[in-house]
């Protein structure tokens, strides 16, 4: 029924952009255009880096690492209410999608996938309180947990850090300490955006430090989302 | 036209799906801003006040049923909710005059702060205490109770138009509720 409706929605979309005009069109396809040839370089750097890392591999002896696919999948509903954060995207076990699997982004991690339907999956949102995880400080290899702590009102979602070292300090608002995953757990590949480190204050125990993550703002209002697949060794 | 005064309820089940159908695309724009409008308890309140209890029970499972479906607490929960409080509803009508507009809002107003309660509660068996932010549930479920208090009295007479036309005699706003059961 709520895929039913995302097709209508995706519908009133469609008529919405009809309604533009010749040159307002003319004008986001030059745009996109320019987005179009930069990413085209991107792709190029990418494909030589990615080359440089296998070769370097090969060189040292080191194990391949997760190879992951991506399924782009639209939202069906939001449901982020005061005791959870979930919703639902409009890909499932037909699509091959596993339960477990991450969730992404451009702006980094979205969360989870909690619930796979034949046609649809339900993910758990970063900032849902059950969805825990290992995550570092960019620069710096030791591992801390974070969980969601839920939604401000009016304000964007919000995580918890914990386990801080007593050495991390938030000196500069303007440029905040960056979170991302660890890779640790083998869940989340490493090096994905969680957020910004923000109020630092001390943990339970006194020999580490707690501090409230802010998490991407665009996370409460995403509208497509892509599922990290592994794809196991031996398999395409 | 046999079959529409003795199975109401399908017609109030499809009535509280469709509801919850808007609901669900009303939270889909409203979640950005961190607010999420629950209106079960209005759906419970005309399934209470209006239907006889079988009837009214049977128009409350398949809701519940859809319900669980989106909750993350084990199934059956919001059933178990659900027919309780419809339950207690029906038990409670006898004492007060259920024709009236304010019995209808205020059986509304509280299964809907009974739900709050309620998932509260199984929210912190299920998911843990951590994320559970009693200002936020509090603000919730005060804008939640503003749009009961702004939609309900629409949503039981339309429904009531709707039961007059599908089989009662009447189809006037006037027709008493014991014909309903």
């Amino acid at each position: 029924m709520n895929a039913g409706a995302s097709y209508v929605r995706e519908l009133q979309n469609f008529w919405a952009a009809r309604l533009k005009s010749k040159s307002e069109l003319y004008e986001a396809g030059k745009d996109l255009a320019h987005l179009n040839s930069a990413y085209q370089l991107e792709v190029l750097e990418n494909q030589s880096l990615k080359q440089e890392v296998d070769r370097l591999e090969a060189l040292l002896g080191l194990p391949a690492r997760p190879e992951y696919k991506y399924e782009i999948a639209r939202v069906v509903t939001r449901d982020f209410n005061s005791w959870w954060q979930h919703f639902e995207i409009r890909k499932g076990s037909r699509h091959g999608i596993p339960v477990g699997a991450p969730v992404v982004f451009s702006g980094g991690v979205v969360g989870r996938i909690r619930q796979v339907h034949e046609y649809t999956s339900a993910v758990e949102l970063l900032s849902n309180s059950h969805l825990r995880m290992a995550v570092v400080i960019e620069g710096d290899n030791r591992p801390m947990s974070f969980r969601g702590a839920g939604f401000k009102i009016f304000r964007s979602p919000i995580g918890l850090a914990e386990y801080i070292p007593n050495d991390i300090s938030v000196s500069d608002p303007s440029n905040p300490p960056r979170i991302v995953t660890s890779g640790m757990g083998g869940i989340f590949p490493a090096g994905l955006h969680i957020g910004y480190l923000q109020r630092l204050r001390p943990g339970a125990s006194g020999m580490f430090q707690d501090g409230d993550v802010r998490l991407e703002e665009r996370l409460s209002n995403l509208t497509e989302v892509a599922v990290l697949i592994a794809i196991e060794e031996g398999m395409e | 036209m046999k079959f529409a005064p003795r199975n109401r309820w399908i017609i109030v089940a499809i009535a509280h799906y469709i509801t919850i159908l808007f609901f669900t695309q009303l939270n889909f724009y409203i979640a950005p801003f961190g607010i999420s409008v629950l209106i079960t308890g209005m759906l419970i309140s005309f399934s209470s006040l209006t239907l006889n209890h079988l009837q009214g029970s049977f128009s409350l499972i398949p809701v519940a049923f859809l319900i669980d479906t989106k909750t993350p607490f084990p199934f059956g929960s919001s059933l178990l909710t659900l027919i309780s409080l419809h339950y207690i509803a029906v038990l409670v009508r006898y004492q007060f005059s259920r024709e009236s507009e304010g019995a209808s809002l205020a059986t509304a107003l509280a299964a809907n702060i009974a739900i709050y309660i309620v998932y509260t509660f199984l929210a912190a068996a299920n998911l843990g205490t951590e994320g559970i932010n009693a200002f936020q549930i509090a603000i919730n479920l005060l804008i939640s109770s503003l749009v009961i208090a702004l939609i309900n009295l629409h949503y039981q007479r339309a429904l009531i138009e709707i039961l007059g036309v599908s089989g009662s005699t009447s189809p006037k706003r006037s027709v008493s509720l014991d014909e309903y059961g």
